[in-house]
């Protein structure tokens, strides 16, 4: 019985191609500006909302050297779109943090 | 089967419910908030979107204003206990489920002065009995929405005003109301909203959710959180995080409950509130009138007729009997004090059987609900 679960649940992984939904092959290459952000919920509202601008952006976890109070995260956003995307999160009240290159 | 009991939890679920949960587990439940690899990522997308059609739902201002808990009892005692000092006073209904009653007499062991508003009466009644309990010191009203045990509504909309006007922080619980009728937040001027995932929005059990203003979250801020733990951020800090909802979702999310929750709002939007709202009621009436043209039924709140609730008696009958006389001929209730006592106290009843309409009954389990119940 379980053998046969294994075998149809591994069938359904592979057959449908839906693994994983959010793909990272689908992230874009950035050059590595960030904007920091003060949770993953703000990072999302954030990703979203410079989405619907066009503006691409990934959501990372900070290098553990530059967030010394713990885990972090920040939006990785193409450098030259950087500031504006900043702007952006500003203008309309959405958290975010610092810009670091 | 005939499943009559959906004030306790909805059953069945939408399809697309069944299918969101299994999607999720399968093929997106990493660790929301824990990390930034894909699983992780699509679980925190999951999530996040859910907490956008909450918001959208009841009218907050942006998914950061939503935090899930396990249930809606578990973000009641966050808001109550987490925003409630002693020396503070506050205000319950009647009416509310112990969801509420619990926590806050666990606070008036702790000084805080808990004062019970009347809900069974007249709006106008009500409102004076709040006007009249209310004091410098009062920082909270606490008001259920719709009852858990029969078709009474409170006049939410006038707490909320009065409440707006007085500053005081507005609670109400939405355990029956969502996903049965529009609630909009703004416009009830609350401060918060409690809901279960599992009963009117079709999510699973194991959901649930607290919806914050602006002045509800500085409350929050101002006092320590009831649970602390992982949220995945400042993780060197040995206090939670002050940024919501963050600062109250200790540990991991329920993901695939709150995917699930997901469909189950979508669907909701699908269908549209109104009809269903207006199908629940067709079956209430339908129920209504059976009852009340039923020889020695005693219907608690017979003059209403509206809602999804309805609760009886059979004359010299134990509640729990015809609870499980009816269960043997495979229809659903539940009988006794459904956890609010003071309720059933204020409508002269020591438990009694609920009967709760929902989106996927249909006239025909009305019918059949009859036909058991004449047998007994």
């Amino acid at each position: 019985m379980l053998i046969c679960f294994v075998g149809f649940s591994f069938v359904e992984y592979t057959e449908r191609g839906e693994y994983p939904k959010y793909n990272y092959k689908g992230k874009c290459k950035m050059n590595g500006c960030k904007i920091t952000m003060p949770s993953m919920t703000a990072a999302q509202r954030a990703h979203n909302l410079l989405k619907k601008w066009k503006i691409a952006s990934n959501i990372v976890k900070i290098s553990a050297e530059r967030s010394p109070r713990g885990c972090a995260y920040a939006l990785e956003i193409s450098c030259s779109q950087v500031r504006a995307a900043k702007n952006l999160l500003d203008a309309t009240g959405t958290p975010s943090g610092v810009v670091i290159a | 089967m005939v499943y009559l009991d959906n004030a306790a939890t909805s059953h069945p679920k939408p399809e697309c419910v069944y299918r969101a949960a299994e999607r999720c587990m399968r093929y997106e439940c990493g660790n929301p908030g824990r990390g930034a690899h894909p699983l992780s990522l699509a679980a925190a997308n999951g999530i996040y979107s859910c907490r956008e059609k909450i918001c959208e739902l009841f009218g907050a201002s942006s998914g950061e204003d939503v935090a899930f808990f396990s249930s809606d009892t578990a973000a009641l005692n966050a808001v109550i206990k987490c925003a409630l000092r002693p020396g503070d006073n506050m205000l319950i209904s009647e009416a509310e489920h112990n969801s509420v009653r619990r926590p806050a007499l666990s606070l008036k062991r702790c000084g805080v002065d808990v004062r019970t508003y009347r809900a069974f009466c007249p709006e106008d009644e009500t409102m004076s009995d709040i006007a009249s309990k209310v004091d410098c010191r009062t920082k909270m009203i606490c008001a259920v929405h719709q009852s858990n045990i029969c078709p009474l509504t409170l006049p939410v909309k006038k707490i909320g005003e009065f409440c707006r006007r007085r500053g005081i922080l507005f609670l109400v619980d939405i355990a029956q109301s969502a996903g049965h009728t529009e609630v909009d937040m703004r416009s009830l001027c609350a401060d918060a909203l409690c809901a279960p995932g599992h009963k009117g929005l079709f999510g699973l059990q194991g959901t649930g959710f607290a919806v914050l203003s602006e002045n509800m979250k500085k409350a929050l801020l101002s006092s320590p959180t009831l649970i602390e733990g992982g949220s995945g951020i400042n993780s060197r800090d040995e206090a939670m995080p002050s940024v919501f909802p963050e600062r109250l979702e200790a540990g991991t999310l329920n993901t695939p409950g709150i995917f699930a929750l997901g469909a189950g709002i979508d669907y909701i939007n699908n269908v549209g509130i109104d009809a269903i709202e207006a199908h629940e009621r067709e079956l209430f009436l339908l129920a209504r009138e059976m009852l009340m043209n039923t020889r020695g039924i005693k219907l608690y709140m017979s003059e209403y007729k509206s809602g999804s609730i309805l609760l009886f008696n059979k004359v010299k009958k134990d509640c729990e009997e015809v609870a499980a006389a009816l269960a043997d001929e495979g229809i659903c209730v539940r009988a006794g004090l459904h956890c609010a006592p003071t309720a059933h106290d204020a409508l002269g009843s020591s438990g009694a059987v609920r009967v709760s309409v929902g989106a996927f009954n249909t006239k025909r389990d009305i019918e059949r609900f009859a036909l058991a119940l004449a047998k007994i």
